[in-house]
C-alpha cells in the first residue's frame, strides 16, 4: 500500500508544479493587462478570483480528461484484476477522492501566482510600459 | 480655495521617492483646485512631475504629505480596495499607449471598468453603446484593437474612460503616441465632451495641445511655477 501511495504522490506533485509554472507564467504575461485591470478599478480580490478561476479552468479541464481516460483504462484493466488488491477498477471512493486531492493541489498551485498577481502595482506597471 | 463647485482640491501636497538613500522631491507643495465642468491642462517638460501629480489625482499613488479632496471626500490614506473603488466610480482614465486589451474586442474594454460594479448587464449594454457612439466607434464594437488606427484606439479608450460617467477624464499625454491628424481629432474629441459638460484634467508637454484647456498649470522641478488661463495664451501666442 505504501508503494501506492508512493507512486500517486510522485505523480502528483509534478502536476502540481506544472501548473504552478503554467498559471506563473500567464500571470508574468499578462502582468501590463492585470494593472491595467487594476487602474480601472479591479480590486485584489477580483484579480486574485480571475488567476484561480483561469488556472481552476486548466484543472478541470485536465481532471475530466484524466477521468474519462482513467474509466476507457479500467474496461481492460478488468481483464487484469490480479493486479488491484482490494479495490475495483471503477471504484467510486475512489475516484471522488483522487478528482478533490487534485483540485486541491491545484487550488494551492494556483494560488501563489494569483496572491503575486494582486500584488501588480498598477502605477508601476503602466509608467515602465 | 475649494468651494461647493470643487471637484478637486489639493492642499500643499507633496511626493518623495526614497531609492538607495536617495531622496527625490517630484513633487512640493502642490496646491490645486480643479471645478465641476472645468478642462484644465498640466504642463512643463520631462521629469517636472507631471505624470506624478496625476497619479496621486488619479489614486494610483499617495502624497508622502499634504491633503487631498474629491469630490467632497477626503482620499488620502484609504486603503487599496476603497481607493480601486473611487477609481472606478469617479475618474475615467485615457492613457497616452491607450492600455486597451488586445484579447477582449473593442465592446468587451469599454465594458470592462462596469464589470467591477454591481450593474446589469442590459445596463451596461446601454452605457457601452452610447459612449462608442459619442466617439463615433459602434461600428466598430466587434474589432480587436489589433485591427484599429492609433486614432481609432484612442477614441476606443476615450469612451471606456466614459461608460462609467465619471466626475472627472484624467488623461496622460492622450495625443503622445499620434500622428497630428489623429492628435487634433482626439483634441478635438476632448473639445467636445468638454463642451457637453465633462471635466477634463490633461497631462502634456505639448503647448499646442495644452492651449485647448481653459486653464494651465505650469510645473517645473515639482513645483507650480505658472497658471495662465485660455484668454491670456491667445493673447501671447501670434498663432492661435
Amino acid at each position: 500500500m505504501k508503494h501506492a501511495y508512493a507512486a500517486s504522490g510522485s505523480s502528483l506533485w509534478p502536476t502540481a508544479l506544472g501548473l504552478y509554472g503554467v498559471v506563473s507564467y500567464t500571470v508574468a504575461q499578462r502582468t501590463h493587462e492585470i494593472g491595467v485591470r487594476m487602474t480601472l478599478g479591479a480590486s485584489r480580490a477580483t484579480v486574485t478570483q480571475m488567476v484561480l478561476g483561469a488556472g481552476f479552468k486548466l484543472t478541470a479541464i485536465g481532471i475530466a480528461i484524466g477521468v474519462v481516460g482513467s474509466l476507457v483504462a479500467a474496461r481492460f484493466l478488468t481483464a487484469f484484476t490480479s493486479l488491484l488488491f482490494g479495490v475495483k477498477p471503477t471504484d467510486a471512493l475512489t475516484y471522488v477522492a483522487v478528482v478533490a486531492i487534485l483540485a486541491a493541489v491545484s487550488l494551492l498551485a494556483c494560488y501563489i501566482p494569483a496572491r503575486r498577481a494582486a500584488k501588480v502595482d498598477s502605477m508601476v506597471v503602466l509608467r515602465y510600459e | 480655495m475649494a468651494t461647493a463647485q470643487t471637484l478637486i482640491n489639493l492642499e500643499n501636497v507633496t511626493k518623495v521617492f526614497y531609492t538607495d538613500e536617495v531622496e527625490t522631491h517630484a513633487l512640493s507643495g502642490i496646491h490645486l483646485d480643479i471645478q465641476k465642468g472645468e478642462y484644465v491642462s498640466i504642463a512643463g517638460p520631462s521629469g517636472c512631475g507631471k505624470s506624478t501629480l496625476l497619479s496621486i489625482i488619479g489614486l494610483l499613488d499617495s502624497p508622502t504629505d499634504g491633503s487631498y479632496v474629491l469630490n467632497s471626500k477626503t482620499v488620502q490614506g484609504l486603503d487599496f480596495s476603497e481607493r480601486a473603488r473611487i477609481r472606478n466610480q469617479e475618474i475615467g482614465f485615457i492613457f497616452q499607449s491607450f492600455n486597451l486589451i488586445g484579447d477582449l474586442t473593442v465592446y468587451e474594454n469599454v465594458e470592462l471598468p462596469l464589470t467591477y460594479r454591481s450593474m446589469s448587464s442590459p445596463e451596461r449594454k446601454k452605457r457601452v453603446q452610447e459612449a462608442l457612439e459619442k466617439v463615433g466607434m459602434a461600428h466598430r464594437m466587434r474589432h480587436y484593437p489589433s485591427q484599429l488606427s492609433g486614432g481609432q484606439q484612442q477614441r476606443v479608450a476615450v469612451a471606456r474612460a466614459l461608460g462609467g460617467s465619471p466626475s472627472i477624464l484624467l488623461a496622460d499625454e492622450p495625443t503622445g503616441n499620434l500622428d497630428s491628424r489623429n492628435g487634433e481629432a482626439v483634441m478635438d474629441l476632448l473639445q467636445s465632451l468638454h463642451r457637453e459638460g465633462a471635466t477634463i484634467c490633461m497631462v502634456t508637454h505639448d503647448t499646442r495641445f495644452a492651449k485647448h484647456a481653459e486653464r494651465t498649470i505650469h510645473l517645473f522641478d515639482g513645483k507650480v511655477v505658472e497658471e495662465t488661463e485660455a484668454e491670456q495664451y491667445a493673447a501671447s501666442s501670434p498663432s492661435s
